[in-house]
């Protein structure tokens, strides 16, 4: 399987410990603390923390567009999640959103970003997510419902007339995260209400191709405004492995819902990006049946419709 | 006991597939050979600090972008040797 010409990652972050609380990674390595003490082992949780933290060291997207370039990556939308009402940042989410304006600077023509703003922040908040648009030139709405509320509060709804009035997409976490934060508020179905009440605002479920893959998967075929992302696709739990549980996603019927992603730097971090994307397109995998117009929908048109680029 | 001993042992505690490691050898891969995730070498690596009382970033990056055996061997080594002069 050839390559397409273009190649859109509809979902990365920038590997930057100023952007992501340490509570956040906290909540991982605690997980990880588990099963290493089940095994007999029990490095401290500050020593797991303090290893990824190490991996988060990228604050201006330097590393994170030499993997790009290494994988033939054009352009990437880079997602700036609000964490701040949450937990305790480092920084607040002005802060968060002038660091990435200034690697979209940095970078120039290679990043879509996608703000997040708590709901919870009020007009406040609206206002300023609003001016990231006009000032930044920043691409749409990130939502982390994990952050305890659901995408279809009527609390989201302010910010939601924005995207609609300004033509933007949104993109919802779903699934699993960092244990410091609540599971109960990831599903996919509860777009569900918000899709129907804005039917002209393009909803993208994050991770939607990877976990509660039925229920993605059925609000991505019936809703005609939900789309779904692959990122984190290596966790897929198929017995024969991701590129088997992709080929099969793709006999969907929702090619055209279908947006790749690989949530850099969460997965990948020793493999690549460029590892990744030649596993894809390698010739003796379970997607070597996959048709090339198929790719070329998941690989960049999907997000650019979205986009509006 | 001998360090690539010591890390193969480790390198079976965060597999899901533990068996992946019986028959590795220097040239075993991380990623190719023994299906070793990101989340995976962060444990690993975690594991290898606290084995071998050794720590620090550069270490981490190092141990993290290793594509064999042969070569976190090499590091971990290359660690000790300096942590012991």
């Amino acid at each position: 399987m050839s390559r397409p010409n273009t190649i859109i990652d509809g979902h990365v972050h920038l590997a930057s410990s100023l952007c992501i609380p340490r509570a956040f990674f906290i909540g991982i390595a605690r997980n990880m603390h588990v099963q290493m003490q089940t095994l007999g082992n029990s490095p401290s949780i500050d020593t797991v923390v303090d290893i990824m933290l190490s991996n988060y060291q990228d604050h201006q997207g330097d590393k994170l567009i030499q993997q790009m370039d290494e994988a033939g990556v054009q352009s990437a939308v880079l997602l700036a999640p609000d964490f701040t009402y949450a937990l305790d940042s480092d920084q607040n989410i002005e802060q968060i959103a002038a660091q990435h304006f200034e690697v979209l600077q940095r970078h120039p023509n290679r990043f879509h970003v996608l703000q997040g703003i708590d709901p919870r922040t009020g007009q406040k908040g609206h206002d300023f997510f609003e001016s990231t648009i006009v000032d930044y030139g920043f691409k749409g709405l990130k939502v982390y419902p994990p952050c305890g509320f659901s995408p279809s509060d009527k609390i989201m709804y302010p910010l939601y007339e924005i995207c609609h009035s300004r033509q933007l997409p949104v993109l919802i976490h779903t699934g699993p995260t960092s244990p410091a934060l609540s599971f109960a508020t990831a599903n996919p179905s509860l777009i569900d209400q918000a899709a129907l009440d804005f039917p002209d605002v393009n909803f993208i479920l994050a991770h939607g191709g990877v976990n509660f893959c039925e229920e993605a998967i059925l609000m991505s075929k019936y809703r005609p405004n939900v789309y779904l992302d692959i990122s984190g696709f290596v966790q897929s739990r198929h017995p024969q492995g991701w590129q088997a549980h992709l080929a099969e996603l793709f006999t969907m019927d929702i090619s055209h819902k279908i947006i790749f992603g690989t949530d850099w730097p969460v997965f990948g971090s020793r493999e690549g990006m460029a590892y990744f994307l030649d596993k894809i397109f390698d010739s003796d995998s379970q997607l070597a049946a996959v048709s090339a117009a198929t790719f070329e929908l998941c690989m960049s048109k999907n997000i650019s419709r979205l986009l509006g680029i | 006991m001998h360090v690539k001993t010591q890390l193969i042992q480790l390198i079976a505690q965060v597999l899901p597939q533990p068996d992946k490691v019986e028959g590795a050898n220097d040239d075993t891969r991380f990623i190719e050979d023994l299906g070793l995730s990101s989340i995976n070498s962060i444990m690993l690596i975690s594991l290898i600090e606290s084995t071998f009382q050794l720590s620090g970033a550069k270490l981490s990056d190092k141990l993290l972008t290793a594509k064999t055996i042969a070569e976190a061997t090499r590091t971990i080594e290359a660690q000790l040797k300096a942590a012991t002069e």
